[in-house]
């Protein structure tokens, strides 16, 4: 019984995407809904069937992997049966209104038609974010860590970054696009202000939090001042600083799509705007998709280097 | 034989931040004279000082007036030649085992010529095995025996410790006391120990210092002369714990608070 549920587990994916398959071909679609070129959702199908049967076949050699496919098959499973249940209520019955609900078909095809565009336009998004993200992450770690070591420093700018921080930085949209000469300048600095705030005021409260008995063991073993700055000080604000650094990545997503719907021409935040404003709503999803999956990878590397960089710390933030 | 410490009318006094009310005396002209290569404790009720004697030994902390000396040169900030252990090990979470012992030597830039000494301090608090460990994951006599071996990785003349002890069980006490001894011997230093503890006073000392209820001032010295392996049941031992205890007034007649609880 049990070996049965456990074989089960690893077939269930293959299972579940051959009934997909199986409505797909034989239920006939709609009319109301405008037909795909091809029915790439078909194709899709076929090739979940056709990897989760080599995943299968694989799972008897490579134990590793029988393992990962005993844990995630029945998940996999469930994906693959709403996108069965998805495409019978849009593509076959067409329950809702086939306008903002086009079936999984159109929105595949986008990619086809669309690839070059969307590739592009992504690395554009990714640009901007890299570049805003490092003069707000570099500015933001030098005004956090001047506000934690310099009383002077944190006199006069505490109260600055206090007032300048919590505003919402698509408040500044309207001014930073008169005062930048270009929109995309003015789109860097509004990414770069969202993850310069948390980044400076997690890097800053890590420092003023550091035990002062940290510092005493290290002046009795004859550490200097500088070297308490960057062995003391800094290693032990480094939880706070990545959580500050992850709370402006969050933000920068936000900035990173309102910049792109106001005056851009390119970007993925701008290719969902102008996919709704041509009424392709296939161009919506296809797009959506790709920014979940954008920012998605983004964390997960941010949460990878953290394992490297903070592996002292049991984990506080499970990703 | 060098770690001798001089300790010439010491006064403390913390300002008290609120102005109307006086100021604190932690100690009012203390003077002490500690010979080189001698294990002392301080012992005495809890908020008589001792602690904050201690951390003017280490240079953590500056006396109001008077003057501490080390082998005749006035101690003013902390030094390495000054070991110091807390109560808690305090040990550098970010750190792992070896990098905690290695710290004082990288900090002054001798990591690469004393190398070695990492691993013979490793070897001497028995953490073999464990170098590659984070603090988070040893138990705490492990970690106070880690924090031994980093006050001690500048070979200093005076090892201070601040109820290194406390924090432990009974058991990992007795063991750590036993080590604390071995250590002391073969490293010729000056050892001063603060304690709540009689018993353990005696075991490890050449001298305890009893001291007075705020401010501080010494009340007696007594030499501890009973030859190592010290045995707790020994009737020196309970002569040594019985006139302690009456020096801090828990002997016999008991006194009336004049506070309740």
């Amino acid at each position: 019984m049990k070996r049965a549920i456990y074989y089960l587990k690893k077939l269930i994916p293959i299972l579940s995407a051959a009934f997909a398959l199986l409505l797909q071909v034989v239920l006939h679609n709609s009319e109301k809904q405008k037909e795909a070129e091809r029915p790439y959702f078909t194709y899709f199908l076929i090739l979940a069937v056709v990897i989760f049967l080599m995943l299968f076949v694989l799972s008897f050699r490579f134990k590793k992997l029988e393992r990962k496919l005993v844990d995630a098959g029945p998940f996999y499973a469930g994906v693959l049966l709403f996108f069965n249940i998805l495409n019978v209520i849009t593509a076959k019955l067409t329950l809702l209104p086939a306008l903002f609900f086009p079936n999984i078909d159109r929105v595949l095809e986008v990619y086809v038609t669309d690839g070059a565009l969307l590739v592009k336009c992504v690395l554009f998004s990714l640009k901007l974010l890299i570049i805003g993200f490092a003069w707000g992450g570099s500015i933001g770690l030098t005004t956090g860590l001047l506000l934690g070591f310099n009383k002077k420093v944190a006199y006069w700018l505490n109260p600055v970054t206090k007032v300048l921080g919590p505003m919402p930085t698509t408040a500044w949209t309207p001014l930073a696009l008169s005062v930048f000469p270009a929109t995309y300048d003015a789109s860097v600095f509004l990414i770069a202000f969202a993850v310069w705030f948390p980044t400076a005021l997690m890097t800053s409260s890590g420092i003023w939090a550091t035990n002062n008995s940290y510092y005493e063991v290290s002046r009795t073993l004859g550490a200097s001042t500088l070297y308490q700055v960057f062995k003391v000080g800094i290693p032990n604000a480094m939880p706070s600083i990545f959580m500050g650094v992850f709370y402006g990545t969050c933000s920068s997503f936000i900035t990173l799509m309102v910049a792109e719907l106001m005056g851009s021409s390119c970007g993925i935040g701008w290719y969902v705007n102008h996919a709704k404003q041509m009424m392709v709503y296939s161009g919506v999803y296809a797009g959506l998709m790709i920014i979940a999956v954008m920012c998605t990878t983004i964390l997960t590397l941010l949460f990878k280097m953290r394992d490297k960089l903070l592996i002292w710390q049991k984990g506080v933030i499970k990703w | 034989m060098v770690g001798e410490i001089k300790i010439c009318d010491v006064v403390r006094t913390f300002v008290n931040p609120d102005p109307r009310e006086a100021d604190v005396v932690a100690l009012n002209g203390l003077s002490l004279d500690i010979k080189p290569g001698k294990f002392v404790s301080l012992i005495g009720p809890s908020g008589c000082g001792k602690t904050t004697l201690l951390r003017l030994i280490a240079g953590l902390d500056a006396p109001t007036r008077g003057a501490l000396l080390l082998d005749e040169v006035v101690i003013d900030r902390p030094h390495y030649e000054r070991g110091f252990v807390f109560q808690s090990a305090n040990l550098f979470p970010w750190l792992n085992i070896r990098e905690n012992i290695a710290f004082g030597l990288r900090a002054r830039h001798e990591y690469r010529e004393k190398k070695e000494t990492v691993d013979e301090l490793i070897e001497l608090v028995g953490l073999k095995g464990f170098e590659k460990s984070f603090p988070h994951q040893l138990s705490g006599g492990m970690c106070q025996r880690v924090s031994l071996a980093r006050a001690l990785v500048g070979h200093p003349k005076v090892l201070l410790m601040d109820e290194p002890l406390g924090a432990l069980d009974a058991f990992t006490r007795m063991n750590m006391q036993d080590e604390i001894l071995r250590i002391w011997s073969e490293h010729n230093m000056t050892v001063v120990m603060v304690t709540h503890d009689v018993d353990e006073a005696i075991y490890l000392s050449d001298q305890v210092v009893v001291m007075s209820p705020r401010p501080a001032k010494i009340e007696t010295i007594i030499d501890i002369e009973m030859t190592r392996p010290r045995a707790r049941n020994q009737d020196d031992f309970i002569r040594y714990r019985t006139e302690i205890l009456e020096i801090l007034n828990f002997g016999g007649e008991i006194k009336t608070p004049d506070y309740y609880l």
